[in-house]
């Protein structure tokens, strides 16, 4: 009894969930993700401030092929000029601005639908493109990639630190080494080799995260090309929402983390309405992964040891 | 997902369009991107091909030195953050012919060293009789010093661009302007990072050095 009255509460809850339109929330979206993560030029800046402005001011506006088409010109013309500097998801930004423009020029039927094919096929390309760069590259494969990542790239610190038992110092000092390597020439130093501090637990560290990450692109990539089904939807929806969750936990990547959410979010069952909010509370805890906890604690614990001694 | 019935006709032309368009934008992007890592030597991190993750040979590892060619040897600076685009984009996607033009650039720039510049302006006013505010023309004490020795070869300088305005200031006699591109590769079983030189330029300077 007590089962049937606890399934029937969750079914009550589950009733009371809104269900998304993914062609009303993810403009909104699209216009916070393009005011926080587009490259951050002058003349980019500007003009994409006020065509957000406008669209927030006159939320029709947001359902105009036009607009994006305006964003994606912008942004696409940014990367363009700027490919030396522009990281992929600036690209990923640029197409999502694109599939809006082409999605909203389709007859009110088939938005929906056309989102979320163009959806899938975006997140399995860009994980068959990712899956095939690591693939090919020996030093991926072996797992040097990911160590010399653990023990030199700060945006991996705070988890090379606490799962290898490596002190900050001598991440620190790794980073130090390899500036003394670039840069030491001006300084009278023309160092030609260094090496870094490490540990032996950093090695299978590595090895653990160069086969996940694979694994999980792998398995993204096959599960979002393959043709629709309910088995393979069920397969999509949790590994890209356990990529977000684990990969952007680690390494704090907002834009790319949140373009991903979204395309989750458009290529998502209409009836989905948990799988919604799950993608949506997801794009939020990419929001909050990015926040310096540990900075702030080590202030705050400083700041009361130093009151205490 | 509710099924969309679409007309066989335009209508399923019309949406196929629609939905294959971002694809076969990314799918070209990455293909180039391809072509570009293999036939120009850039980074697998930039260029749209989602290679980021994949390769120690990031933008990062690829460096510049660049050195001041004068009589006495060579003295390493910085090159001045007004070339730094040029510079990401040669880290980026190295190329002989860009670093040719980059070492020809920077040898038309004048150099000085910002110690000595300081100093000639410090002599100058020990030099006034009396103490007086200091006017912009002080700043500006070529008279005094018109023949800056090279300093010795390695010794950590404060070597910069000597501005434009100021022809007639210290200068370094630079006769050359060497520009190396620099890349680091990781060896796993020593944690080395070993630099080697890549590609290599030299630019002479235009002959007031």
């Amino acid at each position: 009894m007590a089962g049937i009255a606890w399934t029937r509460r969750l079914r009550q809850a589950i009733g009371r969930v809104p269900n998304l339109d993914p062609l009303e929330v993810l403009p909104l979206l699209s216009v916070m993700l393009l005011l926080l993560h587009a490259p951050q030029v002058w003349y980019l800046q500007f003009p994409l401030t006020l065509l957000c402005v406008a669209g927030l001011v006159f939320r029709p506006l947001l359902r105009q092929p036009a607009v994006w088409y305006l964003a994606a010109t912008m942004v696409g013309a940014t990367v363009y000029l700027n490919w030396e500097s522009a990281d992929n998801h600036k690209y990923m930004i640029g197409y999502w601005c694109l599939m809006l423009c082409s999605v909203f020029t389709l007859p009110a039927g088939q938005q929906a639908r056309a989102l979320a094919v163009t959806s899938r096929l975006l997140i399995g390309l860009c994980m068959a493109w990712a899956v095939f760069w690591k693939a090919i590259n020996p030093q991926y494969l072996d797992g040097s990639f990911f160590e010399y990542t653990l023990l030199v790239d700060q945006r991996f610190a705070d988890f090379a630190g606490q799962l290898s038992a490596i002190s900050r110092q001598t991440l620190l000092d790794n980073r130090q080494l390899v500036q003394l390597l670039t840069e030491g020439h001006v300084r009278g130093l023309p160092v030609e080799t260094v090496v870094l501090a490490g540990n032996e637990v950093v090695r299978p560290l590595a090895q653990v995260l160069t086969w996940w990450t694979i694994l999980i692109e792998l398995v993204l990539a096959a599960a979002f090309l393959w043709p629709h089904g309910r088995r393979v939807a069920v397969i999509r929806n949790a590994s890209l929402l356990l990529f977000g969750v684990t990969t952007y936990a680690i390494a704090p990547v907002v834009g790319f983390g949140w373009t991903l959410m979204l395309l989750g979010l458009a290529q998502c069952e209409a009836r989905a309405r948990w799988l919604k909010l799950a993608y949506l509370g997801a794009f939020m805890l990419i929001l909050v992964y990015a926040a310096p906890f540990t900075a702030v604690a080590e202030l705050v614990l400083g700041r009361l040891s130093g009151a205490g001694g | 997902m509710a099924a969309v019935v679409l007309a066989p006709t335009a209508d399923r032309r019309r949406f196929v369009r629609r939905v294959a368009l971002v694809p076969a934008c990314l799918c070209v992007v990455a293909l180039l991107h391809v072509y570009r890592v293999y036939w120009h030597d850039q980074t697998p991190w930039k260029g749209g091909g989602f290679g980021m993750f994949s390769t120690i040979d990031e933008r990062a590892a690829r460096y510049l030195r660049c050195y001041l060619v004068t009589a006495d040897g060579e003295i390493p600076v910085a090159i001045p953050s007004r070339w730094e685009k040029r510079v990401t984009v040669l880290r980026a996607a190295p190329n002989q012919s860009q670093l040719d033009e980059l070492a020809a650039d920077l040898a038309a720039q004048p150099w000085r060293d910002a110690r000595q510049h300081w100093e000639a302006i410090a002599v100058g006013l020990a030099m006034q009789s009396g103490p007086r505010p200091v006017e912009a023309g002080d700043l500006h004490p070529s008279g005094l010093r018109p023949e800056i020795p090279s300093p010795p070869f390695g010794s950590p300088l404060e070597v910069e661009p000597a501005a434009g305005s100021d022809p007639a200031g210290p200068r370094l006699a630079v006769q050359s302007v060497r520009v190396e591109l620099w890349r680091f590769e990781y060896d796993s079983a020593t944690r080395r990072l070993r630099g080697r030189k890549s590609l290599a330029a030299e630019a002479a300077t235009q002959g007031d050095a």
